[in-house]
């Protein structure tokens, strides 16, 4: 029926086999791509490097807008106190806790959903609608307000929960993984549907093992999605110490002109330091820093489909 | 297929009950019954059974409590425990502005409001409206002390008027005591070394900072020296950093007000004495005497603190932010203040404020809403003064703890800051026992102190101390000022979707006639577009609005 | 000659995703009703008062509309196409470097700026194109006169749509690398018998490769075609500049500072969800009748 296994276009599009082409071409094209490579990731490389000098700088020469890919006056006072700073920790693990348990909740229902749509309309029957249902609810919204209330009124308000379950479905990597499962080769699935296996089956023991780049592909996306998220924070959690790390960062901006009274000062004072602000930046991209090397050795191992088609 | 229609008569169903529960709630038109005794309304009475109320909670974003203590649990709301018997729980916490804002308004909008809350002027008069908050003209008067009572009086009912609709009192303002004037704060140590004058009027002004930025005393680098520093707002945000109006007042110009001229409403951002002002920056400008690139900066601040910059407006608290950085940086420097005025006189003209920032409320069927101004009773009469002493207060402050108190509704006298002044300064000439000043007062006075014993010793903390409460603040406290009180603070029908783009009109042409990229009669144009997109409605409207007060 | 089971089993499959869904998806559209009223936050959905088409009919009235339309859709779509080729390039470059460690180390330096917010890096960008800052250095090195790029509404827009494409095409490039990595290693073989030389691989193989996956993701990307970047913008920007940089969010931002107006932001939302839900539907159409392929 489907025979065009082999140029089915996601099944090339997510990785399948390890080895590279060749080293072809000349030394001068070597060296421009290296050239421009390392271009770009200096270019990435230097604005983060400003934030790290600027976490370990002299408070005041941070304030002066001195301090540019070196620290000035080293010291690590700003570490000192982020260290001792329990509001920081404490948001940092909500966050941690968010992204285990919204990541594992995103994963589950992203595979159990794009398994059936991956499905054609002949083999089931209300495909169509669901995608469009998907589509709908993936451009539009009721609003902060309307989505507010259905939280407030489930109870969920100031819980874990509140910063996981209205985003449970991210429909984009749904799309992304049906594309994938769709150039999966059907003659695997009826293989196993000869032996009796269940539809659940089918997708946890066949679809699942061949699928690990895309999978670790998504699960990057909602992890750092749940880490990157601050507005869900401002919004369900009431408690300034239940934060996570996001929101908890996202306080630290001040507007100056706002200052009318000095009364306000103080609150300034306590915010508008520079170097403690960039400390705390640079601990919270440490985690994601980790996680994508790690998720890395999977875009190579999606083995099984190399071997199969012919 | 039934299944379907079941479910989607469901879901409907769900939607509208979940999206409905806001409804409710302000239909009980019944008067709350006052619960409390004639003993528990005093303002200092104090409650048999501990009464706990639940508040919105406004914070500085990063807690800055003692260790141990939270924002339910600290030494404000122990104190209040102590003396009124009274425990707050919190609804929610967030950081002032638009977070604080934010919750404010989903609080509204699920009809599930806290017992007392801040809001601003606009959803005030939406919560009035819509009769969801309790009338407190009666517990005002029962349960206010006569020093808070005294402190709203000063503003001459300016600041009660804003809260009173139909006669009726419906919250409590935060009052803002006036700021004014702000002052030109220069280099002195760069004006020794060029040997100029103090200057007294606008030209004065130019002259220094001509010399400022040709002569480079600071040693930045050619065309790295900053004259004047200013904000992309150029002016008219009252009271706060880096506005020119000291140099507007001057022509007797007063943007982003709305003001009496010659009997009529105007926005002064449109008169011919802005026209005028913004001719001056615009020359200016041209001549590089203000920063080249105020239209882009963001953190104006930092030119001040690395010592680029020799010029800029600010209040008398200035030197606390952000001279303090600026001397830890170099010890060596000296900002002192001065007073612009037209004719050399040291008498300015200035706009006055808003005297009200914003607004608590108590929710309607909340049984106990005298709680509100007991507390601030409590908290901005009977703990600054009676109980100053109170230990554990002491300590919060002392450990750097800030905003610990349930109800952050600030009120002081119209001329607190003259008052600082005057008491700081008879506790320095041993006119005035230092015991019996407030406690922060106590804590700059201390910090005064080991300013004076050795000028040139001193620290960044004490230098600053020293300069705002006794130097600035005296400077503001002794300038004579001509008030200009603006008539219109709040909001019109038409303004509520033609204000942003006004707005934007004015921040645009301002900028571009400053920068030079229009020359000064572009002025007319703006005033004419200004006028023809809905801003001459509006002043109709802010006349109307005048009438009917 | 396909066994036709059940599809009960599908529909349980979709049915948490679909309850968490009906939950905090459509159930809250109710909300859109929102755009048709004066929305008062205390008299709530039921009770606000109808006003027909009227805050639709207002966004035709601002004075400046055509301009912060045309404002948001030059830069938005400057962002998509520079936005998803800068991504692609770099991936096919990194693809060409051997060394698997600095390959690795390469990739995980690059997405870094995604996790830094516009509040912190403008501060950055700010410095890096001040008068004195490296950019200008460069400039005058070259002989030329300075320039306030962020106060020129001739390089504003190139700027905002430059330093978005530096922050995510690190980000962007993970999934087009994950796609390089599936390519049959045979297929290259077979092209240097043929003769292929680099560039000519990279056109015949490794493009097609990746080709559905580059669609699937620019598609997809056309849903945000109205959606300029509040963030950055907001962050960026400065009265000189608001005739090229204004775009309809910082607009709705500065129209909501005046009382909460829920429903004219509603009224734009929805105005903006139907024109990226007419874009992708036609994106979808238009791959499927050239590519054979659909997204959906």
């Amino acid at each position: 029926m489907k025979s065009k296994i082999v140029r089915s276009p996601f099944a090339i599009a997510w990785g399948r086999n390890s080895s590279k082409p060749k080293p072809f071409g000349s030394w001068f094209a070597d060296v421009c791509i290296w050239a421009v490579i390392l271009l770009m990731t200096i270019l990435c490389v230097l604005p983060l490097l400003n934030m790290v000098s600027v976490s370990f700088s002299d408070r005041v020469a941070a304030q002066a807008n001195e301090v540019g890919l070196l620290p000035v006056n080293f010291n690590v006072n700003a570490y000192a106190v982020l260290l001792g700073d329990a509001q920081f920790w404490r948001s940092f693990l909500v966050s941690v806790e968010r992204v285990v348990l919204g990541t594992a909740l995103n994963m589950v229902l992203t595979i159990l959903m794009a398994y059936p749509l991956s499905k054609h309309k002949r083999e089931f029957g209300a495909r169509n609608i669901y995608m469009n249902l998907l589509i709908f609810a993936m451009l539009f919204s009721g609003g902060m307000i309307p989505t507010f209330l259905v939280v407030k009124n489930l109870g969920l308000l100031d819980t874990i929960w509140a910063l996981i379950l209205p985003g449970a479905v991210p429909i984009f990597n749904v799309i992304l993984l049906m594309n994938f499962f769709k150039s999966i080769p059907s003659s695997l699935e009826e293989a196993a549907i000869m032996d009796g296996a269940t539809k659940l089956k089918v997708l946890l023991k066949v679809y699942l093992p061949i699928s690990l780049p895309a999978l670790a592909t998504i699960s990057l996306f909602a992890i750092v999605g749940h880490w990157n998220d601050y507005f869900s924070g401002l919004l369900y959690i009431n408690k300034a110490a239940n934060y996570p790390l996001q929101t908890y960062i996202q306080q630290l901006n001040i507007d100056v002109t706002k200052i009318t009274d000095v009364s306000q000062l103080k609150a300034v004072a306590s915010i508008s330091n520079q170097t403690l602000n960039a400390a705390k930046i640079v601990v919270s991209t440490i985690p994601v820093l980790l996680i994508y090397p790690f998720l890395q050795k999977y875009f190579t191992s999606g083995l099984v489909i190399g071997s199969v088609k012919e | 297929m039934k299944k379907k229609i079941f479910s989607i008569a469901a879901v409907s169903l769900m939607s509208f009950g979940v999206l409905a529960g806001c409804s409710s709630g302000s239909d009980s038109a019944a008067t709350t019954k006052i619960v409390a005794t004639k003993e528990e309304l005093k303002p200092f009475g104090k409650y048999k059974e501990t009464v706990t109320y639940v508040v919105g909670k406004s914070t500085p974003g990063i807690a800055k409590l003692p260790k141990g203590q939270t924002y339910e649990d600290n030494a404000y709301t122990r104190y209040l425990k102590e003396t009124l018997n009274v425990q707050s729980k919190n609804k929610f916490e967030a950081k002032d502005g638009d977070a604080y804002k934010q919750k404010v308004s989903m609080a509204v909008a699920s009809g599930d409001l806290p017992d007392i809350m801040a809001v601003d002027a606009s959803t005030l008069r939406q919560l009035v409206d819509n009769d969801m908050i309790a009338d407190l003209t009666d517990i005002y008067k029962s349960s206010t002390s006569d020093q808070i009572k005294a402190m709203y009086d000063s503003y001459d009912g300016r600041a009660l008027d804003a809260a009173t609709f139909d006669g009726k009192l419906m919250a409590l303002p935060s009052t803002q005591n006036a700021n004014v004037p702000t002052m030109l704060w220069l280099r002195k140590d760069w004006m020794d070394k060029l040997g100029l004058e103090a200057p007294k009027t606008v030209d004065d002004m130019e002259k220094v900072l001509t010399a400022f930025i040709q002569q480079d005393p600071g040693g930045n680098g050619k065309g790295n020296t900053v004259g004047l520093t200013l904000s992309p707002s150029i002016g008219g945000m009252y009271g706060s950093l880096f506005q020119a109006d000291n140099i507007l007042q001057t022509y007797n110009s007063f943007p982003r007000q709305w003001i009496e001229k010659d009997g009529k409403v105007v926005y002064g951002s449109t008169t011919a004495e802005t026209k005028q002002a913004l001719g001056k920056l615009a020359d200016w400008y041209k001549k590089g005497l203000i920063d080249p690139q105020f239209a882009v900066r963001k953190s104006i601040e930092d030119l001040i603190i690395s010592g680029q910059a020799g010029a800029y407006f600010g209040p008398w608290w200035t030197p606390d932010y952000p001279l303090n950085s600026a001397k830890q940086k170099n010890a060596n420097i000296d900002w002192q203040p001065y007073i612009i005025s037209k004719d050399g006189s040291g008498t300015i003209t200035a706009y006055t404020q808003n005297p009200v920032s914003e607004f608590y409320v108590v929710r309607k069927d909340f049984k106990h809403p005298e709680v509100l101004p007991k507390v601030v009773s409590a908290l901005s009469d009977k703990l600054r003064n009676e109980d100053r002493n109170y230990q554990p207060v002491v300590d919060f402050i002392k450990e750097g703890g800030d905003r610990g108190a349930p109800i952050n509704l600030m009120v002081n006298f119209n001329d607190a800051t003259a008052q600082m002044y005057k008491n700081i300064n008879a506790a320095v000439n041993g006119e005035k026992d230092p015991a019996t000043l407030s406690l922060d007062d106590q804590s700059s006075y201390e910090k005064i102190q080991g300013y004076l014993k050795d000028p040139a010793k001193a620290d960044a903390n004490q230098w600053s101390a020293y300069m705002s409460r006794m130097v600035g603040a005296k400077l503001m406290a002794g300038t004579k000022v001509n008030e200009v009180h603006p008539v219109f603070f709040g909001q019109t029908k038409s303004m509520k979707l033609k204000w942003a783009n006004l707005t934007k009109l004015e921040d645009e042409a301002f900028m571009k006639i400053v920068t030079g990229q229009k020359d000064i009669n572009y002025f007319d144009t703006f005033v004419d577009t200004w006028n023809k997109t809905g801003g001459s409605d509006i002043t109709k409207e802010v006349a109307e609005a005048i009438k009917q007060k | 000659m396909k066994k036709r089971g059940g599809q009960l089993e599908y529909h349980l499959m979709m049915a948490p995703g679909m309850i968490f869904l009906i939950i905090f998806s459509f159930i809250p559209m109710g909300g859109l009703v929102m755009a048709f009223q004066d929305y008062v936050p205390a008299k709530g959905m039921l009770g606000s008062e109808w006003v027909g088409l009227e805050n639709f009919k207002y966004m035709l009235e601002i004075p400046d509309s055509m301009k912060i339309l045309r404002n948001t859709v030059v830069i938005a779509v400057g962002k998509i196409i520079a936005g998803t080729i800068v991504p692609i390039i770099f991936a096919l470059l990194l693809n060409e470097i051997r060394l698997k460690w600095a390959k690795k180390s390469i990739q995980t330096i690059v997405y870094l700026p995604n996790f830094l917010s516009w509040a912190v890096l403008a501060a950055v960008f700010i410095n890096v194109f001040d008068y004195h800052g490296p950019v200008n250095n460069f400039l005058q090195g070259l002989g030329y006169d300075p320039i306030l790029f962020l106060g020129s509404n001739e390089w504003f827009r190139e700027i905002i749509i430059a330093t978005d494409v530096w922050k995510g095409f690190g980000y962007g490039a993970i999934v087009y690398l994950a796609a390089l990595t599936g390519i049959d290693p045979g297929l290259y073989e077979a092209a240097s018998i043929d003769g292929a030389n680099r560039f000519k691989k990279l056109l015949h193989v490794t493009l097609p490769g990746i080709l559905p996956t580059i669609m699937l993701i620019s598609a997809l990307n056309l849903g945000n075609i109205l959606n300029a970047g509040f963030d950055q913008i907001f962050a960026l920007y400065n009265p000189i500049v608001y005739e090229t940089a204004d775009v309809i969010d910082t607009y709705v931002y500065r129209v909501g500072l005046i009382g909460q107006q829920y429903s004219f932001a509603t009224a734009i939302g929805l105005l903006k969800s139907v024109v990226s839900c007419v874009l992708i539907l036609s994106a979808n159409e238009l791959s499927k009748k050239l590519a054979n392929m659909r997204i959906f």
